[in-house]
């Protein structure tokens, strides 16, 4: 029965996926974007935490910062051009995690993680406490950006339904990217850093240069993420870059599995159904969270992927 | 600026930086000595100060509050460490940041429920109320005097303890190795709950005393928690005298920061960048000294 | 004869005690220098500082003529110096083809490449056979290895220095920890790949010492109190007094 299932399942959850919008009322197919969404995110910072070995609680900057420049560019009446747009935004993250991530990869472990942290609110007190984007407030997005090629083939941003297939498309080009990744010489350097970093540098790599093409790859995959979230919501705050998104995202990694290309997949649809059902059931929902991360943190700590049903058969 | 509000701005920067220094040797002597990060830190601060608010008002009196206050943060330190802390010794940072990262949401949200959400004041104890003459026309508080002596007596305790004690020997050492700490003679469980719990409480201490100065609100932990490592970053992980002279330079900076004004091609950077000063600084030593000012090489 | 690597007046002080001292020696092509003495000598810090992972206080290195002063261990490996730990420093939870694979690719230039998966490379796994068939590994080369046991894993470590095709071996203690059947093995193991590497062995098995040195080194306190041909250097008596004051073979 295993059998059957496991390899069916795949097709199985495929199928449902595209078909959602068709059985599944304005709400659901939202709130199935958010999480998509979050798992875009989170993959991202599973290349940092979990194929590398970085951990960072700043990752949110690029997630948030990404959408603060679709919200600067977008002109206030009329839409932008998407792809311009995307790419003017992944480019800018891409810069930014440059910039970032040649400061904190100076350090290690605990000085990483802290360095990390304190990058990302340097870039919240930026956007709140100043004017240049808003402040506190943040910014509207006031028309989605146009999405269509060749003039024949036109996707409405603002049609729940479409921006989920948009969502659901580049979802499935990040795993991919992702997974190729790490299945390359490249990937196995990162491997060689996460796994004895002091011998990687001693065999012949110059494993900084490494570790920051990794963080800017992962800054710009968080950028993507960033920018679906900037136009389903149509505003972006300050908020959005804080140590809150980064944690929960962290969370999501490490409860679905880290270093695993399914791990932030289960991770990120579990904690957000599991949220969903908890704030159904109280307005301090988060202390009910709270509970579930030091459990899983102190009993699961390879994640959900390590768990039996999901070992492969011997 | 005149002279006297440069003094009065460096006594609130330098007072400022007294209490950040009391969370952030916290922070870096438990990482120090036990290797744990521990980042729900800054929720021991928000703690002390809603004990603090409370304690107060119950017994009516500011100092009894007070001394409730530090016992009740302690226990609180001895039960975490003794009901979660101690799993994490051995286990890497990554799992410490997630464990600690879920306490941070539970205290959030109990504080929550038992005090709410709004924000709170501590009125100042008589015995301190009032302000010293300076000039004519400027007075300063005398409770903030007050709060910058009771942190340097504090400080000083704290550098006698290390450079004179045998566990202070392990501090100076930057040893996190149990095999050394028990062939000194120690029981080492105990001593790790004993050095949580103090973290603990200087966290606290450190919340209930600025409480009357500062107001007692929800978000005061993550707060002074992100600057807190801002501190130790600068100062050096696990060097005590690297968390004074960073909390000093911290404090002054942001202070200052903050009544500075700024202007660079037409761009205000200061008093509205002021929040990301400290950052700034950061930022610098992270490019020349990774390591923190006293840390050690990597 | 010119030297593959040479040191000269090599010393390393830690805040006032010398761990090393003016230490001055040499290695060739196909030769096998062994470093020892008695426990705290500075062997382990001289190798340090061959390897580039300490800088010296004061002297030179050289390797193949080239002053490599600041040059830190990533560096001194891309130059030809590989080196082996005395703890083993391997990657545990890797397979054994797996650890030679990252080695061997270092020396490939196609670490940045992202979206080639690895076997469109087929060059690195050839090479990583050859390094296992090199230390008899081959058998196991699909087994992780925490898996395998100590002297296993004592040749994973020293097919990690391998594969990164050095001209020079700095090699620290490679039976560390070896029973009397591995040890013998090891021993065969390096003297077939001698002829390839210029050698520096720091050892305390004197077996293994005695059945491979061209040349040895005894270190006592940082400093080189004999230095020449083996026979001869056994005979000194200087050496026989700094090991236990009797016999170097006890």
């Amino acid at each position: 029965m295993n059998v059957i299932l496991r390899k069916f399942l795949p097709a199985l959850i495929l199928l449902g996926l595209v078909c959602l919008p068709l059985w599944g009322d304005r709400f659901y197919i939202q709130f199935a974007s958010k999480i998509l969404v979050m798992i875009i995110f989170a993959s991202s910072l599973n290349l940092l935490v979990g194929f590398t070995g970085l951990v960072s609680l700043g990752h949110a900057a690029f997630f948030g910062f990404s959408g603060y420049v679709l919200a600067i560019l977008s002109p206030l009446d009329s839409p932008m051009n998407f792809f311009v747009a995307f790419l003017a935004s992944i480019l800018s993250v891409g810069v930014l995690g440059a910039i970032f991530g040649a400061l904190v990869l100076r350090t290690k472990d605990i000085f990483f993680i802290m360095s990390t942290l304190a990058l990302g609110e340097m870039l919240f007190y930026f956007l709140h406490d100043t004017n240049l984007a808003g402040g506190s407030d943040g910014m509207y997005i006031n028309v989605r950006p146009n999405l269509s090629l060749f003039d024949w083939w036109h996707l409405d941003l603002a049609n729940v339904i479409h921006f989920y297939y948009l969502t659901l498309i580049l979802l499935f080009l990040v795993l991919i990217v992702i997974r190729r990744i790490i299945a390359s010489p490249f990937g196995r350097v990162l491997t060689g850093i996460r796994v004895n970093e002091h011998r990687t540098k001693a065999i012949g790599y110059n494993t900084y240069k490494f570790k920051l093409v990794c963080f800017v790859i992962a800054s710009m995959i968080a950028a993507v993420g960033g920018f679906l979230a900037a136009v389903q919501y149509g505003v972006v705050n300050p908020e959005m870059v804080g140590w809150h998104v980064s944690g929960h995202a962290l969370m999501m990694v490490i409860l679905g599995g880290k270093g695993t290309v399914l791990g932030p997949v289960l991770g990120t649809t579990t904690l957000m159904l599991v949220e969903e059902g908890f704030q159904m059931l109280t307005k301090h929902w988060q202390l009910l969270t709270g509970v579930v991360i030091v459990l899983v943190a102190l009993f699961l700590p390879k994640g959900l992927v390590g768990l039996k049903i999901f070992k492969k058969a011997p | 600026m005149d002279a006297v509000t440069i003094f009065i701005q460096a006594m609130n920067g330098i007072q400022y930086g007294l209490l950040l220094f009391l969370v952030a040797s916290g922070l870096t002597l438990i990482f120090g000595i036990m290797g744990v990060i521990n980042i729900a830190h800054g929720s021991f601060y928000m703690i002390g100060a809603y004990l603090a608010w409370s304690f107060m008002g119950w017994i009516g009196n500011f100092w009894l509050g007070l001394f409730v206050g530090v016992v009740v943060a302690f226990v609180l330190g001895l039960v975490l460490e003794f009901l979660f802390i101690r799993f994490l010794y051995d286990k890497d940072h990554l799992q410490q940041v997630l464990v600690t990262y879920g306490l941070i949401l539970i205290f959030s949200e109990l504080r929550s429920v038992i005090w709410g959400d709004d924000v709170h004041s501590v009125a100042i104890p008589a015995l301190l109320d009032g302000s010293i003459q300076l000039t004519e026309n400027l007075a300063y508080p005398v409770y903030r005097i007050w709060l910058s002596s009771v942190c340097i007596v504090i400080a000083i305790l704290m550098f006698l303890g290390i450079q004179h004690t045998r566990l202070g020997m392990m501090i100076r050492a930057g040893e996190s190795d149990r095999e050394m700490t028990k062939a000194l003679g120690i029981n080492i469980g105990l001593v790790y709950r004993f050095i949580f719990a103090l973290g603990v409480s200087l966290a606290a201490f450190s919340g209930m005393i600025s409480a009357p100065i500062s107001s007692v609100f929800p978000g005061m932990g993550g707060q002074v928690l992100i600057v807190s490592f801002v501190v130790v970053v600068i100062g050096g992980l696990g060097s005590i005298k690297g968390a004074m002279v960073a909390a000093l330079l911290v404090g002054l900076i942001d202070t200052f920061g903050k009544v500075t004004t700024l202007h660079i091609f037409g761009v205000n950077i200061l008093p509205e960048m002021a929040g990301m000063s400290i950052f700034a600084l950061m930022a610098l030593i992270l490019m020349f000294r990774p390591q923190g000012i006293f840390g050690r090489e990597h | 004869m010119g030297s593959l690597i040479e040191a000269r007046g090599l010393t390393k002080n830690f805040s006032g005690l010398a761990a090393v001292s003016s230490v001055t020696l040499s290695c060739d092509r196909g030769m096998i220098h062994a470093v020892i003495g008695p426990n705290g000598a500075g062997k382990s810090t001289l190798i340090n500082l061959l390897s580039g992972e300490l800088r010296p206080t004061d002297g030179q290195i050289l390797v193949d003529g080239v002053n490599v002063k600041g040059y830190g261990p990533t560096k001194m490996s891309l130059l030809g110096v590989g080196r082996s730990y005395q703890r083993t420093n391997i990657y545990p939870n890797l397979s054994v083809l797996e650890n030679c694979n990252i080695a061997v690719q270092s020396r490939l230039e196609i670490s940045m490449r992202f979206f080639g998966a690895v076997t469109s490379y087929p060059d690195v796994e050839a090479r990583s056979k050859q390094v296992m068939q090199r230390l008899q590994l081959d058998s196991l080369a699909h087994k992780k290895a925490n898996e395998l046991s100590h002297g296993e894993q004592r040749q994973v470590e020293i097919a990690l220095a391998l594969a990164t095709e050095p001209k020079v071996l700095l090699l620290d203690e490679p039976l560390a920890g070896m029973g009397a059947e591995e040890s013998l093995r090891m021993v065969e193991l390096l003297r077939n790949i001698r002829s390839d590497f210029a050698m520096i062995l720091v050892e305390h098995d004197m077996d293994a010492v005695f059945a491979l040195a061209d040349h040895l080194t005894v270190m006592v306190n940082g400093e080189v109190i004999e230095s020449g041909k083996p026979e001869v250097v056994r005979l000194s008596r200087r050496v026989q007094e700094a090991y236990l004051g009797g016999d170097i073979d006890e």
